[in-house]
């Protein structure tokens, strides 16, 4: 798997769209991008050359928790993501217990809300990134994360 | 219902000589384990969780004064109800024995230290570690199977950790290439794969795989371990040696190895639950008085599973 470390340039594009999008203020964690439009963050302490040497050396499977997803309009924060844009201050839509227990089981839920990629609050949890198409939030909560 | 074999029984009257005590393990190992959970205070704090599942009407202990995340649900559920919980799905909690949570309380990782978790999967300890560490300083997470490194990875996500970096390797050539890398860890777990004597609660199953040929050969395979793990760790550094199991072969016998042929000193650990010293004494051999630092902990005496734990350091700073 290829793994490539951010720079400054294109962790400030990323930033620049989350700040846009969601009020997305910092990304404290180091962004790696592993594979296809995977992005990472590592809060860790190694450096960008002490990672760079572990990887040429041993077998990294993983590096920090996967955090965004490029999308070819925006970048859709995961669903295990999430707990680290929790201070997010746009677009993030508050929804009732009732439709937060269709998102977790990982159903589309029905919005008039205007198109573009939106978060989702239910109480004091942040549950989901969605995107408002033709009057639904499509959900993207991953199969092993449903709750039944 | 599955019975043990004569020579487990015989081997474990040994270690417990007291009729009534023996007879207090030889029932409990039959009883399912108590349902217990780890609060990720990664994500929630231990009181607002508390909270919120009582809200959902579950009755909730924490029976460690000094580690509220350690929670025990006491209230009947149904089957499977406690990993399909929003809050367990979220990453709110783990599911994890107590017993289990002991090898971190020893080790107390700190945020900003580098730490090597040698045998992470299924990741119980490494969420507990970074979870302490506040996803600050680094976790090498190892595993040698695939299979097992995405249980571990998808936990890991679930629980928010950032701080990992998961390598896939055979742990002696894992530490081989570390060395080589000049990498040093200020704290080394080292929770070995065992015969898993401990388990037999929750995988009665043990019981039909148990044999004591297997005990040695895992004994000399977790000293293998055990070489190659030490040279690892820097001056002062601090390595925690763990097994779910109760055979001597696999704990004291190498507690007693890494006092006297890797030069570590055994230390003192206080954990919140009662324990009993390692043994000196076992089939003949002899070990260390000094091993009597290490933790045996019985399920008899605090209704959880059975678990060995032993802290070394090494000298220097």
């Amino acid at each position: 798997m290829s793994i490539h470390i951010l720079t400054s340039n294109e962790k400030k594009r990323i930033l620049e769209s989350l700040s846009e999008r969601f009020g997305i203020s910092e990304i404290p964690q180091l962004l790696l991008r592993f594979g296809k439009g995977k992005i990472r963050g590592f809060s860790g302490s190694l450096s960008r050359n002490e990672i760079s040497r572990l990887v040429r050396n041993v077998r990294v499977e993983l590096i920090g928790l996967y955090i965004l997803r490029e999308e070819s309009d925006a970048y859709r924060i995961s669903h295990d993501g999430l707990f680290v844009f929790k201070n997010a201050e746009k677009n993030v839509v508050d929804i009732p217990d009732e439709q937060a227990e269709k998102w977790l089981k990982g159903q589309d839920i029905e919005t008039n809300l205007e198109e573009g990629w939106v978060l989702l609050k239910n109480k004091n949890d942040l549950i989901g990134c969605g995107k408002v198409k033709n009057g639904k939030i499509l959900n993207f909560v991953p199969k092993e994360r449903r709750v039944f | 219902m599955i019975e043990p074999k004569p020579l487990f029984i015989e081997r474990m009257r040994k270690l417990m000589p007291d009729k009534n005590d023996f007879a207090k393990f030889n029932e409990i190992i039959h009883v399912s384990p108590i349902n217990s959970i780890r609060c990720n205070t990664l994500k929630i704090s231990p009181e607002e969780l508390r909270k919120r599942l009582e809200e959902k009407g579950w009755k909730i202990e924490q029976p460690w004064l000094d580690c509220p995340e350690a929670m025990v649900v006491t209230s009947n559920l149904e089957p499977g109800e406690l990993g399909r919980a929003r809050e367990h799905m979220t990453g709110l909690y783990y599911i994890q024995e107590l017993s289990s949570m002991l090898p971190l309380l020893a080790l107390k990782p700190s945020p900003g230290e580098i730490v090597l978790d040698l045998f992470a999967a299924p990741g119980s300890k490494t969420t507990q570690m970074s979870a302490l560490m506040k996803n600050e300083g680094t976790i090498i997470a190892n595993d040698n199977d695939l299979a097992r490194i995405k249980v571990l990875a998808s936990n890991l996500e679930r629980c928010g950790c950032m701080n990992a970096v998961v390598t896939r390797h055979d742990a002696v050539i894992l530490c081989e290439k570390l060395l080589k890398l000049g990498i040093r860890f200020d704290k080394i777990l080292l929770d070995v794969p065992c015969s898993g004597e401990g388990t037999t609660r929750s995988s009665p199953k043990t019981f039909i795989m148990w044999n004591v040929k297997m005990i040695e050969k895992l004994g000399r395979m977790q000293r293998k371990f055990i070489s190659s793990a030490v040279p690892l760790l820097k001056e002062g550094g601090e390595l925690v040696y763990s097994t779910c199991t109760y055979s001597p072969e696999e704990n004291e016998k190498n507690a007693d190895f890494i006092i006297k042929e890797m030069g570590l000193e055994i230390r003192e650990i206080k954990l919140p639950l009662k324990c009993r010293q390692g043994i000196t004494e076992w089939r003949g051999e002899s070990f260390s008085e000094e091993v009597t630092k290490a933790c045996r902990i019985y399920p008899q005496d605090n209704n959880t599973e059975g678990f060995f734990v032993s802290k070394f350091k090494k000298a220097g700073k």
